[in-house]
């Protein structure tokens, strides 16, 4: 229940806090990071493949981030689902 | 990414061009990386920021979840911040040696060019001369010729000119060594930069684990089991021989393939789209991340077919591109707005070898408390069959929902407790075939592989949730041949049962039912054609009214009157006894089953379905 002292308020900020922090990591266009005109063949496909990498890394971040902005938004809906349902019961009383 | 070839020396001979490539854009690379650094560090420091206040806003069990997954994120991303520091690092320095090297080659190649030039002119000009080659040491007139012809001026002349070419010569050789020093020292700018992007800082801890070659299954599970979540991925990525392994072995390792999905996380996306062919129906898989990987599939596919018929110049061939394109829509058709449709739809199986087969996902299928099978029966294929299947799939969905909400769940809840895959995993038979017990039974090897990648996720993600399967006419065959083998199933529900292969007796968790309209004829034509006695003369198996009756909601307390079910194809139909029926024991709530009525209050039929006539 210790989970209840948090407020709807303070997981809506956490969530968009997360929400920055993908935007953080977003990948970008291949295109942009393509090696291929650098006159090396070697330096061009060791460039392309990190540059490969860091873009899967980039996504797994990016959606780490927007996984855990989920959870706080889904435990906001709980929290609020679960505040009406106290309002409706007090208002039974 | 493609590497285009650089381009050719332009000097004429065989020494590439040292300067070579475009250090602008390397530039402009490293500028990128060096952005995307500060971006991660940005990323780091806010992470410290939601770390250091969330203790003092919230607690408990979730709370300390949100908090570990949050702090989890930073040596991944420590790793990328580097990753992007060493790039940027790397590239600067290259373009600053492949700069000075083009400034250096700049002046050798025009003294080279040069040189070139006037050769051509001075052998020209040497070539006009009367002078045999090579030019003799000491002038000698020649005894008897006539004026003009051959004179010491002639000779000091072509003299000079051999000087010259001389001189050029040597130019161009000086030259062309210098060039072809600055060609070993791009070739070793060349290797330190390539170096530098392939070192481990550059590409993360992954990158410095051994060679894989030659590892068994398991070797291969510990091995991964032993990294962090993110370098497993991207080791898997880059070792697409471990993945087929894995693959080798499914879906017998279906169990161990769940685990390594779940430890991967967020990863599971990235090797779904790198490696879409294998994750796509790769049993253990997340139902999430084969979705993902069958989309890439099928719009791969649409695109091939639509070339085909583009191109295709017989009339056989552009109706064999116009069928699979149709086909191929129609999985479009079913999956509508995907995963941002209501309930969310995802591609879950699709096999494009030879006949298309597919399945399509209503809902969470890895986490949903229900989950369940519709299996169909004959002539149901992708081509002809996708949409309509899927609806009467949809409409088992949403009766599931409806009966989860009337015994008092919330409706948004209830809509995420329930997930139903619209199956068309098998060749089912035509009316030529249909007697015969041979496309069941390899149809229930699909299905059991398919249910064992299902319940290999659920075993983590909803140990408690439940699994049913509904199957349909000559699909009911199917199905009870595959779950003669105890596949974990809590409930088989067969409707208008084409019969059951002698032998293929299920074994089930909670319960096997079976129903069949009065006036459904093809259920007892599949019966006695393929020599398959009903379902209903097993003893095990329970029978659940497809006839009108009514039941208690509980939320209402109320009676509520549902239709009978008529003809071989309206067991689906809205409002049927059997679609209400099916959709209680699936969740769990026999108590919800239908009292008949009599025969005289029940009403005409309901409607004919697209599948009227299956078996």
């Amino acid at each position: 229940m210790a989970d209840l002292s948090i407020s709807g308020e303070y997981l809506d900020s956490l969530r968009s806090q997360f929400t920055a922090l993908a935007a953080f990591t977003s990948t970008e266009d291949d295109a942009a990071v393509d090696h291929s005109s650098c006159g090396s063949d070697l330096v061009a496909t060791a460039g392309n493949q990190t540059a490969t990498l860091q873009l899967s890394r980039a996504s797994i971040a990016s959606l780490n981030a927007m996984a855990l902005s989920e959870h706080a938004g889904t435990t906001s809906v709980e929290i609020a689902a679960l505040d009406a349902s106290l309002a409706k019961a007090a208002g039974d009383k | 990414m493609t590497i285009v070839n650089p381009s050719p020396f332009t000097l004429g001979y065989d020494v590439p061009d040292p300067g070579k490539g475009d250090t602008a854009h390397l530039r402009a690379i490293a500028t990128s990386r060096t952005t995307n650094a500060g971006r991660v560090g940005d990323a780091i420091a806010l992470i410290s920021t939601i770390t250091g206040d969330l203790p003092s806003h919230w607690t408990g069990y979730a709370a300390s979840m949100n908090l570990n997954a949050t702090q989890a994120l930073v040596p991944d991303l420590t790793v990328l911040k580097a990753s992007y520091e060493k790039h940027a690092e790397a590239l600067t320095t290259y373009a600053t040696e492949v700069e000075r090297i083009r400034d250096a080659a700049a002046p050798q190649a025009a003294a080279y060019t040069s040189a070139s030039d006037d050769i051509v002119g001075w052998r020209s000009q040497r070539d006009y001369i009367e002078v045999g080659y090579p030019t003799p040491r000491e002038y000698t007139p020649i005894i008897g010729a006539p004026p003009g012809l051959y004179e010491e001026a002639d000779w000091e002349r072509a003299v000079a000119l051999d000087g010259y070419i001389d001189e050029a010569e040597a130019t161009m050789a000086t030259a062309k060594a210098a060039l072809e020093a600055l060609v070993a020292d791009r070739a070793a700018a060349d290797k330190t930069c390539a170096d530098a992007l392939s070192s481990s800082e550059a590409r993360g801890p992954f990158s410095t684990v051994e060679s894989s070659d030659g590892l068994s299954q398991k070797e291969i599970l510990d091995l991964l089991d032993g990294m962090s979540p993110t370098e497993a991925t991207l080791y898997l990525n880059s070792h697409p021989d471990l993945l087929n392994a894995l693959a080798d072995g499914n879906p017998d390792n279906a169990d161990a393939i769940a685990k390594l999905w779940t430890s991967l996380g967020a990863g599971g996306t990235e090797v779904a789209k790198d490696h879409p062919d294998v994750v796509g129906n790769l049993e253990g898989a997340s139902s999430f991340d084969r979705g993902i990987a069958n989309k890439i599939v099928l719009d791969r596919e649409l695109a091939s077919a639509q070339r085909g018929l583009d191109s295709a110049t017989t009339p056989a061939d552009k109706e064999r591109f116009r069928t699979r394109l149709e086909t191929l829509n129609n999985i479009v058709d079913s999956l509508g707005a995907g995963m941002t449709a209501k309930p969310p739809r995802s591609l879950h199986s699709l096999d494009t070898s030879g006949q298309v087969l597919a399945s399509v996902v209503y809902g969470d299928l890895d986490n949903a408390d229900h989950a369940s099978y519709n299996v169909p029966g004959m002539n149901t294929n992708v081509h002809d069959s996708m949409t309509n299947w899927g609806k009467d799939s949809k409409r088992f969905y949403d009766e599931q929902v409806n009966l989860l909400i009337a015994d008092g769940m919330d409706a948004a809840e209830a809509q995420k407790q329930v997930a139903v895959v619209s199956w068309i995993g098998y060749d089912t038979p035509n009316p030529l075939t249909v007697g015969s017990p041979i496309q069941a039974i390899i149809g229930a090897e699909k299905l059991q592989a398919s249910i064992e990648g299902t319940t290999a996720q659920r075993d983590i993600h909803n140990p408690s949730g439940t699994l049913g399967v509904v199957a349909h006419s000559y699909g009911s065959t199917t199905a009870m041949a595959a779950l003669s083998k105890d596949m974990d199933v809590d409930t088989l529900v067969t409707y208008g049962s084409a019969g059951e292969i002698i032998g293929s007796h299920p074994e089930l968790n909670d319960g096997w039912y079976q129903t069949e309209s009065p006036d459904d004829p093809w259920a007892k034509i599949g019966q006695i054609t393929g020599g398959r006695p009903s379902p209903a003369l097993d003893p095990s198996s329970q029978s659940l009214d497809s006839q009108s009756g009514y039941w208690e909601n509980p939320s209402t307390h109320k009676l509520e009157y549902v239709e009978s079910a008529h003809t071989h194809s309206g067991y689906m139909v809205k409002d049927t006894a059997s679609l209400h029926n099916m959709a209680a024991v699936t969740i769990g709530k026999p108590e919800l089953i239908s009292t008949p009525v009599g025969p005289a209050l029940a009403p005409g039929p309901l409607g004919s379905s697209p599948n009227d006539g299956a078996l």
